[in-house]
């Protein structure tokens, strides 16, 4: 009985030691310290059960039939955005293979895609600042769940889809991100979609991000040598006839 | 159209629909290549350089190609890999002079564009990859 008790002491130590996460950095405030430049697999496929590449995804994509539709009709051919350089959007952006830094203070969070040297700058009062009008990234609203990063992105202008396969979303879409800093090296990375339109249920990807020692970010221009866009191959998407899900009716 | 300029110039053609990881270093195109490109065919041509475009968000190769009838073509290719992650592997512009003969592995012919591709590889005419891997491990 009492090696019972002491046994469920040791137990219940050590994972108090592992959820306060101890051996990692933190800010003054005490939150951890998510600052750093970190290498992210490429998720070409969200829906991907593992593609051996450090990322696990649902596997089939709980599609709506207007979800199924748009995806099987998507063809880059006809209009390739981001071979055209606009706006990768939020989850574009964060499937990219290329190196992205977060710069955090205690007031606010901010991304650096390398990709096209574009930024997002958070709050992190947990306030909405939103201004109301939809953007390629989305409105994100930051908050702390214990030591777990979390961003609530709304207000997407869906002009964008979410990987390079060309799975849909619209612009109902809530992205739920969830960074963990699981020690000094890795990240735990969790996305989590919700978009009534073009899904039935939501689903998340997860993934690890790794701390890049030693390592500094590099211009990246998409524009400059784009040569299959200047030279007509690729072709900017036909926005002309775009709608959007909360100004028409469904 | 674009099957029958393959014959010219060029090895083979084979079917294959690889769209990623076909070099020591990962090609990973900023957007989908398949609607440029028609991943469904591959093939292979020898060319010597004549021109390097050494810039985001894709390298561009230009190559005078010889083909079956010893006419002289022009040939523009491109591939996934952006500098960026040439300069952290260890390469650099000058590791690929202009006159160097090369080959342009598993390469895709362009939907609609005559003699221009998206290559897989990039070697010496030895086989020698070039912009592969790490520069400082393959020394």
């Amino acid at each position: 009985m009492k090696l019972t008790r002491i046994a469920a002491c040791l137990l219940l130590a050590g994972f108090a030691t592992h959820a306060l996460a101890q051996d990692i950095p933190r800010l003054p405030d005490g939150k951890p310290d998510l600052n750093g430049i970190w290498a992210r697999p490429y998720v070409p496929d969200m829906g991907a059960a593992g593609n051996g590449r450090n990322q696990i995804g649902p596997g089939e994509l709980p599609f709506t039939e207007a979800g199924r539709r748009n995806f099987e009709n998507y063809n880059p051919s006809t209009g390739d955005y981001t071979g055209s350089c606009l706006p990768f959007g939020l989850l574009r952006a964060m499937n990219s293979p290329d190196p992205i830094q977060f710069m955090q203070t205690q007031t606010h969070f901010a991304l650096l895609y390398e990709q096209n040297t574009w930024f997002k700058v958070i709050n992190t009062d947990g306030q909405d600042h939103s201004t109301g009008v939809p953007t390629w990234f989305g409105h994100t609203v930051a908050t702390w769940d214990g030591d777990t990063l979390v961003l609530t992105t709304k207000e997407f202008n869906g002009k964008t889809r979410l990987d390079t396969l060309g799975h849909p979303h619209s612009d109902r879409m809530t992205v739920t991100e969830r960074f963990t800093r699981r020690d000094m090296e890795n990240m735990d990375y969790e996305v989590t979609v919700d978009d009534p339109i073009y899904y039935s249920e939501p689903w998340s990807n997860k993934r690890v991000f790794t701390l890049q020692k030693d390592f500094e970010l590099i211009e990246y221009s998409c524009e400059e040598n784009n040569k299959s866009l200047f030279e007509g191959r690729i072709k900017p998407p036909d926005y002309s006839t775009w709608h959007t899900y909360d100004t028409e009716a469904e | 159209m674009a099957g029958k300029r393959l014959e010219s110039g060029m090895t083979k053609v084979v079917t294959a629909a690889l769209l990623m990881g076909l070099t020591g270093l990962p090609a990973q195109a900023h957007h989908s290549i398949t609607g440029e490109f028609d991943t469904e065919k591959t093939f292979e041509i020898k060319g010597t350089l004549t021109k390097l475009d050494w810039a985001n968000p894709h390298l561009w190769y230009y190559l005078d190609v010889t083909n079956a009838s010893g006419e002289v073509e022009q040939w523009q290719c491109t591939t996934g890999i952006n500098p960026n992650r040439l300069i952290r592997a260890g390469w650099k512009k000058e590791d690929l002079p202009v006159g160097t003969v090369i080959k342009a592995e598993r390469a895709n012919p362009a939907r609609n564009d005559a003699k221009t591709c998206y290559v897989g590889a990039i070697t010496l005419e030895d086989g020698t990859p070039i912009f592969s891997g790490n520069r400082n491990a393959t020394q």
